[in-house]
């Protein structure tokens, strides 16, 4: 698999799950990293280099939207929320997936489940 | 503990954009780091090799700030709602605007459209506010509001020295075009073709500035809710005035003003619209990827 194409496949699994975890609730950069990798068991792992740059572009397109809010020890944070074009990408991004993955394992035996 | 912002700052000082946005993105950054930092250490582990830890999430800050350069909106850029809906209804209406001063017909409409796009102009900006290059905010957001003060006044100014001037203008009544063979149906019919046109118009600008369905229905269909306000709401004063609801009841002047003046243009400025309001194709996987 060369980069570009590996790349590309981390960039669009990022966008799904970052719309999964954020249509469940509002969280700030941190703790979607965190939720990220401790859900996928570490299969996804998001440092700071690779997710601001997505949450910017996905920002950018109108599918999140990003506030600052204190939390209860006056630290403030950038809490990301999904907006309703956001929340409609999610269903479409969904099947796109599942499809691919159906495509995957009917032509080389990988099973996602 | 290290000073997360300004050791962001420092790195990060490549980045090309507003400094608001800038300073909004360091802190931000920072406050990233200095989470990591902090659960690092929570595990245990020593001051030094958190700090090494927090700073493992960016091997190469040039390529991060490259990034986010081209991801984070640059100076004057607007979100997306005011890029597929707002802009392409300024420029539109603006458009008509110029069409009927061309025309040289309905004075008063053409100042009423141009009103209007001023003042949505002025919305899009102020709600972009906080991303304007100081610039713009100090120079060009007066100047537009004192542009749309200026045009209000001579409006109100024009109201003041004959308050039923502005009733009285507006010549072209719904039923004169419908029944009237000698009315000036050439300027109405020229009109809505136009709308065509800017229906394609609008609407192909909201898609290339990635629109959703739906927003590109709202931008092509945009002035259909301006005609809406303007003679929905004034017919009937209009009619009185100039005399046209004495010759016939007024619920039938009102359908024939909502036919001639929302109904038919709404119908152009889909009907321009239409090419470009269903999806492309490029969405999916190989895009979002």
């Amino acid at each position: 698999m060369t980069k570009r194409i590996r790349s590309k496949i981390t960039r669009g699994s990022g966008e799904i799950a970052i719309l999964s975890l954020l249509a469940e609730h509002p969280l700030y950069g941190f703790e979607i990293a965190r939720q990220i990798g401790e859900r996928t068991n570490g299969a996804l792992k998001f440092t700071l280099a690779s997710l601001y740059p997505l949450l910017y572009e996905m920002e950018k397109r109108g599918w999140l939207e990003g506030r600052w809010q204190a939390n209860d020890a006056g630290r403030d944070r950038r809490y990301y929320r999904l907006t309703p074009t956001g929340r409609k990408q999610l269903a479409p991004l969904r099947e796109e997936w599942r499809s691919f993955f159906q495509a995957l394992d009917s032509l080389a035996g990988v099973n996602h489940a | 503990m290290p000073d997360w912002k300004r050791l962001v700052g420092k790195r990060m000082a490549s980045v090309q954009m507003p400094p608001s946005v800038k300073n909004e993105v360091i802190a931000e950054l920072a406050m990233h780091l200095e989470e990591t930092y902090e659960h690092a250490r929570s595990t245990g582990v020593t001051q030094r090799a958190a700090i090494k830890f927090a700073l493992q999430e960016v091997d190469d800050w040039r390529t991060l700030a490259a990034d986010i350069s081209r991801a984070k909106p640059q100076e004057n850029a607007m979100n997306h709602r005011t890029k597929t809906v707002w802009l392409p209804g300024i420029a539109i209406l603006f458009a008509a605007g110029l069409v009927l001063l061309f025309l040289d017909r309905a004075a008063y409409l053409q100042r009423f459209i141009w009103i209007a796009c001023m003042a949505m102009l002025l919305r899009a900006a102020t709600s972009e506010a906080n991303r304007l290059h100081p610039r713009t905010r100090s120079l060009w957001l007066p100047a537009l509001v004192s542009m749309t003060a200026a045009a209000v006044f001579l409006f109100a100014a024009d109201v003041v020295s004959d308050p039923f001037l502005f009733f009285r203008q507006i010549s072209l009544h719904p039923q004169d075009l419908l029944m009237n063979p000698e009315s000036p149906r050439s300027f109405y019919f020229v009109w809505l073709l136009a709308q065509v046109l800017f229906g394609a118009l609008r609407a192909l600008f909201s898609r290339r500035a990635g629109g959703t369905r739906t927003a590109r229905i709202f931008a092509g269909a945009f002035p259909a809710i301006i005609f809406v306000g303007t003679y929905v709401a004034l017919t009937p004063i209009t009619s009185m005035f100039s005399g046209k609801a004495a010759t016939s009841p007024l619920p039938a002047y009102l359908a024939s003003a909502l036919l001639v003046w929302v109904g038919a243009p709404a119908l152009a400025l889909l009907l321009g619209a239409a090419p470009f309001i269903r999806e492309s194709n490029q969405n999916g996987i190989a895009q979002s990827c």
